[in-house]
């Protein structure tokens, strides 16, 4: 596989290159207009500082802390980051802050994950503790939620609001690892059976059907991972056709989204308002982009947050929302890559939950928003604006990071020891997956 | 552990796989439906457009202007009413009221949204008065204007093509409405009222056939059945299918393939339709364009459709070979359909827009030209159309010195209501490549109300040269 150096910085170069360049020509847009009192935006300069010293920081700090992360996830994290903060300054420079603030709240959750899982407390045996966990967070935003934009998965503590679900998702790649690392036969996993159950339930009552799709796919298919079984995978795919159909033949708002998204333009007025915007911004750029700040993306619902992806592919481009699309591909390779070569089951399956909870969400919502799939309200992996979202996803990061810190450790320590040896042994000596009897 | 290994590749395989199909899926379907998604009514960005740009002139193909703007950016269209009236679904209004109008369907032509980025910067930098490109439509003005008039106060649809290169030389809907009075107007409702005026009847009117159907029940048969010419069938006015009965206008006894044809008889069609089948007549109706979602890139065409199948019952699939059941057609498809039988079997793309030579004029090149059936069937189909006109129903198409090709039809609409009057044809004559489709809603019988309009409206384009 192609390598870059440990220590070159050149990624981390263009990274920032591209946030001078992004927030320079926002920053001094209106100034240059005549719409603003100073020619420069001072706002715009004061995030262009923050967004390059956390990418210094990050350069230094994080390999010096965590010998063996894996530094292509550190560029791939940090590059969607740049994407989704320049273009949360062009839309409103007060929301970029608030972004640039979670996303540093972010890394600290990141980095205290990674020292926590170093120290071996986040075992495969605390099982009890993910359980609650996750079932305490959808609990929490079915007592005390309020309702927003239909789904009741908010909860506000004083000043701030909070979507539970969003780290629930932590909790859940956690749960999946630590039941689905040994074999068991089919009644084995019934408590794993019902968490998911009763998670996704909360969710679909939630109305939060994005989060629910989340969760019961990444189960699925981190069961098949775990169990090779096919019949697994068929009985659940099949289960999700009859609920779909269910709820589609029972909910008015789920035929309401099938029909918009089949013929989105014979009900412009109302339903199907959001995806024709979205549709005609998606393309309204052409292949290289209107430019940036050139563009009209306000008049889709939710252009910060679910439609952030057509108002980029406006701005910059087609071929850069295809990009854009080639970034999540990488992290799915990476994450591959890292839980192949995890040690036990545990981390390999902790690292491919976490990859497969992101590229789902990410695939769920572009594919919603270019009108493959019928839209399903989720979040932009990195991109989109969202405290909640971000603080999970750097969770999630934190986790794969985690893993491949853990990867580095013990390929060292086998080092070590084969020259302790002063053998030099290619055996695949980690086969320590526990099998029950099956 | 190396089983999870395995696995883990094969779910990284998956999304891989599922990541491809979205970046697929994005470019295809910005490539086809882009512009289509660009030019909506609905997007604020050509709105917004339209506040700093001087949209661009719209011509016709000799250069007459149909629309313009003025000095205080007022968009002025043609200074004679009944002009502005018969081309009003063709050029559409500024305001969108009209959507499948050229001011909309190619508002991003007229408005520069589409200019390359150096003159957008150059006049950014040089604060000049910007202005979008012009647009140079196919239609004739004066033969627009004819064929409205010959519509009048009835309501139909006029479709004149050039079957060998594709343009559009008239597209009349009536009833119209006046673009330039368009301004005055409170709101939409004041315009879409009964009469349904802001509809393009040529696009998007989509009107039971009749008859004229039976040309496709001919290919089907001619191609897919093995049936010749010689096939025979004795008429006695009406027919039985399955319970139910299938009327004729008149008892033609014993006919042969194309007198069935020229006398327009139902029992006969009938019963080709049961002897073809749904299969082949489904096969057959599909090859020739129905059912099709047109992606045409100058204009919107709603789709005809034929709902038959292998499964249908013979009651329904014998009126539906001769054009009633749920059969639904759009005239300008029927313009089509008679053009491909003159032009051997091709049909060619509609076009609205005199091709310009811009930087990007290679993307607009590729046509989507379609057969609709084979060569061979054309010709027996055009010995078919041309006796109709010759001794049959359509004898009122005929234009001295030339011979016409066509096909009429008197499409049944339930209740007491009048027939719609048909007639599809062309001129079979290589200097002239005409085909038409004239469609008058509640006209009454084909032969005599449709017929005559196709006869005036062949007449005065072969005058102007066409």
């Amino acid at each position: 596989m192609l390598s870059i150096s440990r220590r070159s910085g050149a990624p981390f170069m263009l990274i920032a290159l591209f946030e001078v360049f992004g927030f320079a020509i926002l920053s001094i847009r209106e100034g240059a207009l005549g719409l603003a009192e100073h020619l420069i935006d001072p706002m715009g300069i004061i995030l262009m500082a923050g967004a390059l010293f956390l990418l210094i920081l990050q350069y230094w700090l994080l390999p010096a802390l965590f010998r063996y992360i894996d530094r292509y996830v550190m560029i791939l994290y940090n590059t969607l980051f740049a994407v989704g903060i320049v273009m949360q300054y062009r839309l409103n420079a007060q929301i970029a802050v608030k972004q640039m603030l979670f996303f540093t709240i972010g890394l600290v959750a990141m980095a205290v994950i990674i020292g926590i899982f170093q120290s071996g407390w986040l075992h495969e045996g605390r099982r009890w503790l993910y359980f609650s966990a996750g079932l305490l967070l959808l609990g929490v935003a079915m007592v005390f939620g309020t309702v927003t934009r239909g789904a009741r998965n908010w909860i506000e503590i004083g000043s701030f609001t909070l979507q539970p679900s969003e780290f629930a998702k932590v909790a859940l790649v956690f749960v999946l690892a630590c039941y689905l690392r040994e074999k068991r036969r089919f009644w084995g996993y019934t408590p794993l059976f019902a968490f998911v159950g009763i998670s996704v339930i909360l969710l679909v009552l939630q109305k939060d059907l994005g989060a629910a799709l989340l969760f019961y796919m990444t189960f699925l298919l981190l069961l098949y991972v775990a169990t090779s079984n096919w019949g697994y995978l068929g009985a659940g795919l099949g289960a999700l056709a009859v609920g779909g159909v269910i709820s589609y033949k029972l909910f008015d708002h789920v035929r309401l989204r099938v029909a918009v998204w089949q013929n989105p333009w014979s009900m412009v007025d109302d339903g199907g308002y959001q995806i024709v915007q979205g549709l005609m911004a998606l393309v309204s750029g052409g292949v290289f982009g209107s430019g940036l700040g050139l563009g009209s993306p306000k008049y889709i619902p939710a252009y910060r947050t679910d439609y952030i992806f057509a108002v980029i592919s406006e701005e910059f481009g087609i071929l850069f929302g295809v990009l854009l699309i080639g970034l999540y591909v990488l992290l799915v390779f990476r994450g591959a890559a890292i839980a192949r070569r995890a040690n036990n089951a545990f981390h390999a399956l902790l690292a491919l939950g976490v990859t497969v909870m992101i590229a789902l969400q990410s695939f769920i919502i572009i594919g919603g928003v270019i009108k493959l799939i019928p839209l399903t309200g989720v979040t932009l992996p990195l991109v989109s604006y969202g405290g909640s979202s971000m603080l999970s996803t750097m969770m999630l990061m934190g986790i794969l990071l985690a893993v491949s810190q853990e990867n580095g450790r013990a390929d060292a320590e086998t080092l070590d020891e084969a020259y302790d040896e002063e053998e030099w042994d290619e055996e695949d000596g980690d086969d320590n997956y526990q099998e029950d009897d099956v | 552990m190396k089983e999870v290994r395995r696995n883990i590749w094969f779910i990284a395989a998956v999304f891989i796989t599922l990541f491809v199909v979205l970046v697929v899926s994005l470019v295809y379907n910005t490539a086809i439906y882009g512009g289509r998604w660009v030019n909506s009514p609905y997007n604020p960005r050509l709105r917004e457009q339209r506040a700093l740009v001087t949209p661009g002139d719209i011509l016709d193909r000799n250069g007459v202007t149909l629309a313009t703007t003025d000095d205080q950016g007022n968009r002025i269209y043609n200074g004679r009413k009944a002009v502005r009236k018969a081309y009003c679904h063709v050029v559409g209004d500024a305001y969108g009221f009209c959507p499948t109008g050229a001011e909309t369907f190619h508002a991003s032509t007229l408005l520069g949204y589409n200019a390359d980025i150096l003159s957008q910067i150059r006049q950014v930098l040089l604060q000049e008065p910007v202005r979008g490109n012009d647009l140079t439509l196919t239609i004739d003005v004066e033969l627009q204007t004819l064929a409205a008039s010959q519509l009048g106060s009835q309501k139909g649809a006029i479709a004149l093509i050039n079957y060998k290169t594709g343009e559009i030389l008239a597209l009349a809907s009536t009833p119209g409405f006046d673009p330039s009075a368009i301004e005055g107007a409170e709101s939409i409702a004041d315009f879409s009222s009964e009469d349904a005026v802001l509809i393009n009847r040529a696009t998007q009117g989509r009107y039971v056939p009749g008859s004229i159907f039976k040309v496709v029940t001919a290919i089907a048969a001619l191609e897919r059945a093995g049936i010749s010419t010689t096939w025979e069938f004795a008429c006695t006015g009406s027919i039985e299918v399955d319970g139910g009965v299938v009327t004729c206008s008149g008892v033609h006894g014993k006919v042969n393939l194309v007198e069935a044809f020229a006398q327009s008889c139902n029992t006969a069609f009938a019963a080709l339709g049961l002897e073809v089948g749904g299969a082949n007549m489904a096969a057959a109706a599909e090859k020739a364009g129905f059912n099709e979602d047109f992606m045409f890139q100058d204009l919107t065409l709603y789709s005809s459709r034929y709902e038959m199948n292998a499964y249908s019952d013979d009651y329904d699939l014998a009126w539906s070979a001769i054009g009633q059941s749920t059969d639904t057609v759009t005239p300008l498809h029927m313009a089509m359909l008679a053009g491909a039988v003159a032009n051997g079997g091709i049909a060619k793309e509609p076009r609205l827009v005199v091709r310009s030579d811009t930087v990007t004029g290679f993307l607009r090149s590729t046509m989507t030209d379609q057969r609709y059936m084979s060569t061979a069937t054309a010709q027996t189909i055009q010995e078919m159309m041309l006796e109709t006109v010759a001794s049959g129903t359509g004898k009122k198409a005929a234009v001295a010195g030339y011979e016409v090709a066509g096909k009429t039809g008197t499409a049944e609409v339930g209740g007491s209501k009048s027939p719609h009057a048909w007639f599809i044809g062309y001129v079979a004559d290589s200097d002239h490549p005409l085909a038409i489709a004239v469609v008058v809603e509640n006209g009454g019988g084909g032969g005599s109300v449709a017929a005559p309009i196709a006869s005036a409206v062949f007449a005065e384009a072969i005058q102007s040269g066409y």
